[in-house]
């Protein structure tokens, strides 16, 4: 950073201002001996501290041998405190004393038990305001419910705790992180996820987002959010403007505010260590057709093309000749790819953390350490975590705080992405290994450049893929954190926070010669990448809170508040190709640099935005509460146009339970209606969109560099605007045995951003950024809980959450395209987004099955009569008449003629259904028995449709990729019955977007089990153990759903960031069931 | 009390007067803004360059580049090649089913360099202004260079789609109107020819070093192009007008016919035959190895090759027609289309020295375009001389010729297949067939008809042929994506009726 804001500048001087007023006065010796009440002897090393009227600790001595000490103190009108381990501090007065004799007496109560009775307060930001107090939608979660659960990440652990809170796995591989969306999806923008704030900092999850925007996906930054889920104390989800206006334009889509846990007043360190251990195991996959069964399906899809058969001469891959050993063995074997890259995983966790505290300071310490092998070959996950909370009370009126995280993180994926998928497609009468000419089996992965498949990337082997490339991610970051709390009168105090994070990713990938089989010339070969890529962020907050109640009656909050961030990265990345040797694996080693696709770059961006919020809540006679707050937020990625946006949010609660009419039904504890009102704003998600940026070409025009404009100036662009409004009420009865929040809401976007809305490309380019139109979110989510029975030996607790998110267009930009897709490419449905309606609709034709025979493909009319033609003959269905004008053959696949004109085209394509889901929702129970504990959790959606892509390139039989064992009841011969057409390779229209490939996307997942057992006290008392406790769990034991594919929950994401490619599920790695065995231990 | 006030102001001049605009005015650091670039001839010099290097790939977006489409439309339509390995778009097209979702009807990469050209033309002026030692000339000659490349681009795009939009401004904001209607051919060649005139006066005849005379627009590539348009607009005598220049000038002839004539024309390129060609290097690879040797999508066909280049008994194989077997084609590598892959006529290149030049204009075409106007100005004697010089220098067998062709339609066909034979896999063929074939309303629609029925596959022969007896379909249709983004296109008559 070469020039420090000036607002931190400014901040940081304020901060010495406001200590400067602590004056020094005259100076004065104090001499005495601290003895025992007990046996009166001197206490040695006994502390002595002067401390002023604020009990800021001004000087400090300590006890000789005997118990005596002497003390220089600044101010003789200053305390002396007095204080030793095991005994009770005592504080006196100076009062101009020159010798303080003291006896200590000793501490007995210590060890008891402290009940603290206090209200459940929820941290909302910068406001810490009572539960029963909100007026805005906020849900919380407590590490106390997700601690028995074995989780990698915290999002795994709050999966389908939470209402309206939709989080989804992206796939099942180590670190393959969630997508999270609170209440749908409020922007076309791929990038919905809520902010993640630890603390109260904001942390980065998108900082790589300007360096690949193409390829951009929350899988690949996932392992940033790496806090173990130890360390969480409390999760609290923020779900509208009102509730988020104070984070700002980045809270947008809703903030998870994470708490850690800190240490607290107490004397002996508490020492927790936890162990556990899972194993995962892959469900089972869908089963393909063996080598042989592929080769007869092939050789048939190439004869039914044009009658000629497929030329095995030049194909020798279908030859199945003996006296060719090399192509009999290489392309006679019956391999199960799937099974080849498959393996069992496991995930080995040890958290340990010490906290304690005393008078002026507590500290929490903790260490995670995770090692984890995913259930595909190549993918693991290594990770580091430490974590250190201080409070250091310096006086009653100041506090200071330190914060320090450090995180180090390996993760090893597949080279490819795509290695699943071309397992799934690869031809299975390959053999993993080579043989020789002779025949004889070699230690060699099986690669060929080419065949009838085709090569690399398209196809490649995959077990040498898996085994031999190489992708490791390694990420370091550390989050130093400091906060200083100035009490300034009763009521009134400033808190300065500053934040720093540095998070630095190191990218290695390499691909060996072996896993492609590539010429050595070729440069995908031995082509090692290495990136570095590092973000610096600085976020700075000067707050000045005021709370205070008056006359009894009128409670007041208020607080103002002046943030900054400032977020710079920088990238490096290298590519070689063609070292030496696989064993030469970093780009540094000398390669080829110069062709194309090979690149040595470097890309930097940063940006800053500022705010100032105002903020203040309000309570009256306890009833009537009512919270607002505006907040101004400037952001370098606009021009001076629209780098404002101004925000303001209001809401309103009414507790009816304290009004004297409801005071008869006594067994209310809370009844509050919720009412909320809140605007906030969303800036682009890269900056510099307001330039028109050249740049250069990565070749040169005879040897001249050649420059060229990138993009556009944006000269139009403008905040996404939100504005949400909620209705809802809290419910809590029976002395909190009922708990029932139900909240309505709508969620309105305003100049919605469209990323890559295509442009005509008349314009030189194809795509633009611009906003595009009006959505609208609405809805309810309900979160039920209950304690049915909560006795000291039985407490029986159960859980349920179910919300409904309806998305509504309600207004798209001119230019915008309404449509995608088209219905006369295989494989692709016609995506509709119609003012009024869902986004999120699929159209397609309707799928009838087969024609059986030459008598199945005449034409028939509405009446169910023969279409002749002119000369008096019958017509065939034909497809696409005149364009096209294919005529069916039996065995291809029948559309319903919706029109009956005999011609399948665009007439006849209808609505086929939705990806979004009707409901989704959870619920649990946790059962306690004495030391045993129960804790079941279920989760689901329901009513979403999922274009099963596994399905159609697994039955399609139009290339020469691998398909599932449905399609052996495919058409062979006039007059067969069945609903798989026949085999065509490389032509025809047998698989169009039809409702085929359309299904039920509905399921209900048992999440985990675990049984836990505590062993009792007066056990482990003995041995100094606090708690010992062991646990088994499994998780994703069950799932119901009629979804015929690998995994029906599908990433929420849409494809490629458009939101016309919702709900396709491309088949990843589905979720493994795993059996995770663990031992907590508290000293 | 005082102290907490004090504080207070202080505090509030903090929370409101520190929002400077400046602390969030930020410009990229790895790349360059329009407001800084324009400031000297070097960046005038460097975004020229731009626009020729954009003729050798994509620089963005997606889609077919340039040079593979100047291959893929002159080429895939017509009877040359045939489909070596599956790749829909191709063989779809082959089959006669051209829809609006085959990418090969995608012209984005075109209209990015147009948009180049447009910027430089907008943008280059003001640096007069500026850069004191930035004259004049030398901005009129830059312009003649990209107005020649946006010309060309419009000239491959009126025949290829017939109709097309006309843009000539700079897309250098979001405030401008994109949705831009098509233009009539007429319009668009009128649009090209006035372009071509402006760039004749002022583009300079050599640029001092051979490769960038070979590989920048020069006078006699404005020429070639100008003759090119005149052919295909039926202005015969300005045609020859043009012809005459190149041929006058004395700096170019064609290469001999000795052992080095595939390498000094092909492999090497910059030849003395060579107008304009596109300058590959190591840094940038031409896309033809991948598609014609790597994944030998496409290969010669067997059928056109027994057509145009027919064995002669009585020739000894040294002295056959030279652009045959182990020029245009190489019959021992299964045929693989040879031009941009042979090292020489019997090796092939690796595939990183993949850098053949593509040729756009060469001297043995100017003389078979003179050739072809003067067959139309009724001259074909002297038409027919050109075609013998070719013949010459390519020592074409016997068994290729007709005979004397003394009439005109003759002749018409004579010079084509000659063209087919001398420009085998240079983008030409289709052009050119369908040029001879739309002459005077459509006269010689059978020489399309007859060479689409050459290369359709047997049981798609009638249903193609019907198609193309339907003049509307010698245009490829407008991309889907383009007529969903642009609301003001229209799709072209034929496939008018698809959604």
């Amino acid at each position: 950073m070469k020039k420090i804001p000036k607002q931190l500048f400014h901040a940081v001087l304020l901060g010495f201002f406001l200590l400067s007023g602590l004056a020094a006065k005259g100076q004065h010796l104090v001499r005495g001996k601290v003895t025992s009440a007990t046996d009166g002897l001197g206490l040695p090393g006994a502390t002595i501290v002067e401390m002023d009227r604020n009990n800021r600790i001004v000087k400090g001595s300590v006890t000789d041998l005997d118990g005596n000490y002497v003390i220089q103190v600044s101010d003789a009108e200053n305390n002396i405190q007095f204080s030793f381990i095991g005994y009770q501090s005592l504080t006196k007065p100076i009062a101009g004393q020159s010798t303080i004799n003291v006896e200590l007496s000793e501490d007995i109560k210590q060890i008891e038990a402290v009940e603290i009775v206090a209200e459940s307060r929820v941290n909302t930001g910068f406001m810490d305001v009572a539960d029963r107090d909100l007026a805005i939608p906020v849900q919380k979660l407590s590490a106390a419910e997700i601690a028995e659960v074995q989780a990698t990440t915290i999002d795994e652990a709050i999966q389908g705790r939470l209402a309206g809170v939709d989080i989804v796995s992206n796939s099942g591989d180590p670190g393959g992180g969630m997508s999270i969306r609170i209440r749908g999806v409020s922007t076309l923008n791929a990038n919905a996820r809520p902010l993640i704030v630890v603390d109260n900092v904001p942390y980065e999850t998108s900082i790589s987002s300007d360096f690949d925007f193409a390829t951009a996906n929350e899988e690949g930054y996932a392992q940033m959010l790496n806090i173990a889920v130890d360390d969480i104390k409390e999760i609290t989800v923020l779900k509208d403007a009102a509730a988020t206006a104070l984070w700002g334009t980045k809270a947008a889509n809703g903030v998870l505010a994470i708490t850690t846990k800190r240490g607290m007043k107490s004397i002996k360190p508490m020492v927790a260590y936890t162990y556990k251990g899972t194993f995962s195991f892959e469900p089972k996959p869908i089963p393909m057709l063996s080598g042989d069964q592929y080769s007869t399906l092939i050789m048939e899809g190439v004869m039914n093309v044009n009658g000629i058969p497929l030329d095995r001469v030049e194909n020798k891959e279908f030859l199945y000749d003996p006296n060719e050993p090399w192509w009999y063995y290489n392309y006679g074997q019956n391999t199960n790819w799937l099974d080849e890259i498959s393996r069992r995983g496991y995930i080995h966790n040890h958290d340990f953390s010490l906290s304690g505290g005393g008078d002026k300071a507590h500290y929490r310490f903790s260490v995670n350490y995770q090692d984890q092998d995913g259930v595909t070959i190549g993918t693991s996950l290594n990770r580091f975590t430490t974590r250190l909370n201080l409070d250091y009370y310096i006086s009653d009126k100041l506090r200071l705080g330190a914060d320090l995280s450090y995180a180090h993180g390996k993760s090893d994926r597949n080279y490819s992405s795509n290695l699943r998928s071309v397992a799934y497609q690869k031809m299975p009468n390959m053999g993993v290994y080579e043989f020789d000419a002779q025949g004889n089996q070699t230690p060699v992965f099986f690669s060929p450049d080419q065949n009838i498949q085709g090569g690399y990337s398209s196809t490649y082997n995959p077990v040498a893929m898996a085994e031999a490339g190489e992708y490791t991610t390694t990420n370091d970051r550390i989050i130093p954190k400091f906060q200083l709390n100035y009490n300034i009168l009763p009521g009134l105090s400033y808190t300065f926070d500053i934040a720093f994070d540095i998070n630095n990713t190191k990218r290695n990938y390499f691909l060996p010669q072996i896993a492609t089989g590539k010429l050595w010339t070729n440069l995908s070969v031995n082509r090692a990448s290495d990136s570095d890529e590092d973000s610096y962020y600085i976020y700075s907050n000067n707050r000045l809170s005021y709370t205070n109640t008056f006359a009894n009656i009128h409670q007041i909050t208020a607080t103002l508040n002046f943030q900054t961030n400032d977020t710079k990265a920088i990238r490096y990345l290298a590519t070689t190709a063609n070292s030496a040797s696989s064993d030469f694996r970093d780009p540094s080693i000398p390669a080829r640099i110069q062709e194309g696709g090979l690149e040595l770059s470097s890309s930097s961006w940063q940006n800053r935005d500022n705010g100032i919020v105002a903020m203040f809540h309000y309570t009256l006679l306890d009833r009537y509460i009512v919270s607002g707050g505006f907040r101004r937020e400037g952001n370098s990625r606009f021009d001076e146009k629209f780098r404002y946006g101004y925000y303001p949010s209001l809401s309103m609660a009414w507790r009816l339970s304290g009004e004297k009419f409801m005071s008869s039904l006594s067994f209310l504890d809370d009844l509050r209606i919720k009412a909320s009102y809140g605007q906030n704003g969303y800036p682009p998600r890269y900056p510099y969109a307001f330039f028109n940026n050249y740049n250069t070409f990565s070749w040169t025009y005879l040897g001249s560099t050649a420059v060229y404009p990138v993009d556009m100036e944006l000269e139009n662009l403008k905040w996404e605007a939100f504005i949400t409004k909620n209705l809802g009420f809290t419910l809590e009865m029976f002395k909190t045995r009922i708990m029932l929040d139900f909240d309505l809401y709508q969620n309105s976007t305003k100049d919605m951003f469209g990323y890559n809305v295509a442009l005509p490309s008349s314009s030189g380019y194809d795509n633009i950024l611009m906003n595009v139109g009006s959505l609208d979110n609405q809805g309810w989510d309900l979160s039920f809980r209950s304690y049915p029975v909560r006795t000291e030996a039985l407490s029986i607790s159960f859980d349920f959450n179910v919300a409904k998110n309806y998305n509504i267009l309600r207004k798209v930009a001119d230019n915008y395209p309404l449509e995608r897709g088209r219905t006369t490419t295989n494989g692709d449905y016609k995506r509709i987004i119609q003012v009024g309606n869902p986004i999120g609709s699929f159209y397609g034709y309707r799928y009838l099955g087969v024609y059986s025979d030459e008598e199945d493909l005449v034409a028939i009319d509405a009446n169910g009569n023969k279409i002749y033609n002119p000369n008096g003959e019958p017509v065939n269905m034909v497809y696409n008449f005149p364009s096209v004008n294919y005529e069916f053959q039996p065995g291809d696949a029948k559309y319903q003629d919706i029109n009956h004109d005999g011609n399948i085209n665009y007439l006849d394509v209808v609505y086929l259904g939705d990806a979004n889901p009707d409901f989704t929702g959870g619920f649990g129970s946790t059962v306690k028995y004495k030391g045993f504990s129960l804790n079941i959790y279920f989760y689901g959606r329901y009513g979403n449709e999922i274009i099963n892509q596994t399905k159609m390139y697994g039955e399609n039989m139009f290339s020469y990729d691998n398909q599932t064992t449905a399609t052996l009841k495919r058409w062979r011969k006039p007059g067969d019955q069945t609903d798989m057409p026949r085999a065509l390779i490389g032509y025809g229209y047998n698989w169009l977007g039809s409702d085929r490939y359309v299904d039920d996307g509905s399921f209900l997942r048992m999440k985990y089990v675990t049984l836990t057992y505590y062993m009792p006290r007066s056990l482990i008392g003995k041995i100094g153990m606090d708690k010992v406790r062991f646990s088994l769990q499994l998780t994703n034991l069950l799932t119901f759903t009629r979804y015929l594919g690998q995994d029906p929950e599908i990433n929420i994401n849409s494809r490629d960031g458009t939101i016309y490619t919702v709900g396709y599920d491309q088949s990843n790695t589905p979720r493994p069931k795993e059996l995770t065995f663990t031992i907590g231990l508290n000293f | 009390m005082k102290k907490y006030i004090s504080i207070g102001i202080v505090l509030a001049g903090l929370l409101t007067g520190m929002s400077c605009d400046e602390w969030l005015y930020l410009q990229p650091e790895n790349g360059i803004i329009r407001q800084e670039y324009w400031k000297s001839k070097e960046d005038v010099h460097a975004a020229v360059m731009g626009a020729y290097a954009s003729l050798l790939g994509n620089s963005q977006g997606s889609g077919y580049s340039v040079p593979e489409l100047l291959f893929l439309w002159g080429e895939i339509r017509g009877d040359m090649i045939s489909l070596s390995r599956l790749r829909s778009d191709f063989l779809y097209v082959i089959n006669g089913d051209i829809l609006p979702d085959n990418g090969i009807c995608r012209w984005n990469a075109f209209y990015r360099t147009i948009n180049y050209c447009n910027t430089v033309l907008e943008f280059a002026p003001d640096v007069l202004a500026i850069d004191p030692s930035f004259t004049e000339k030398e901005l009129k000659s830059y312009e003649a260079e990209v107005k020649t490349i946006r010309a060309l681009m419009y000239f491959y795009l009126a025949r290829t789609f017939g109709e097309v939009p006309i843009k000539l401004t700079a897309s250098k904001s979001d405030n401008e109107q994109f949705a831009v209607p098509k233009s009539s051919q007429q319009e668009v060649l009128a649009q090209i020819k006035k372009d071509l005139a402006s760039a004749e006066h002022d583009a300079p005849f050599s640029y001092g070093d051979l490769a960038s005379t070979k590989g920048r627009i020069t006078r006699y590539t404005v020429n070639a192009i100008q003759a090119d348009v005149y052919l295909w607009d039926e202005q015969y005598d300005s045609c020859i007008f043009e012809c005459n220049k190149i041929i006058n000038s004395g700096f170019f002839g064609l290469v001999d016919n000795d052992e080095f004539w595939f390498s000094n024309l092909y492999v090497d390129g910059n030849s003395v035959e060579s107008i304009f060609e596109l300058q590959f290097s190591q840094e940038i690879l031409n896309p033809y190895y991948s598609m014609l040797k790597r994944n030998k999508y496409l290969k010669a066909s067997a059928v056109a090759i027994e057509e145009f280049f027919p064995p002669d008994p009585n020739q000894i194989p040294d002295s056959a027609d030279i652009r045959a077997d182990g020029a245009s084609y190489k019959l021992s590598d299964n045929y693989t289309i040879w031009k941009y892959i042979g090292r020489n006529r019997d090796e092939a290149r690796a595939e990183t020295e993949a850098y053949g030049h593509w040729i756009v204009y060469r001297y043995a075409e100017i003389l078979l375009f003179k050739a072809e106007a003067l067959n139309q100005m009724g001259q074909g004697e002297e038409a027919l001389q050109l075609v013998k010089t070719i013949r010459k220098r390519a020592r074409a067998s016997k068994t290729s010729s007709p005979g004397e062709a003394t009439d005109e339609r003759s002749l018409t066909e004579f010079i084509l297949d000659e063209r087919c034979r001398e420009f085998a896999y240079e983008g030409k063929r289709w052009f050119d067939v369908l040029r001879v074939a739309k002459r005077n309303d459509y006269q010689r629609l059978d020489l399309l008809l007859a060479m689409v029925v050459r290369s359709a596959p047997s049981d798609k022969q009638v249903t193609i042929l019907n198609k193309y007896r339907d003049t509307r379909s010698h245009y490829l249709p407008i991309f889907y994506t383009e007529l969903e983004a642009n609301p003001a296109l229209v799709q072209n008559p034929f496939y008018g009726e698809i959604q």
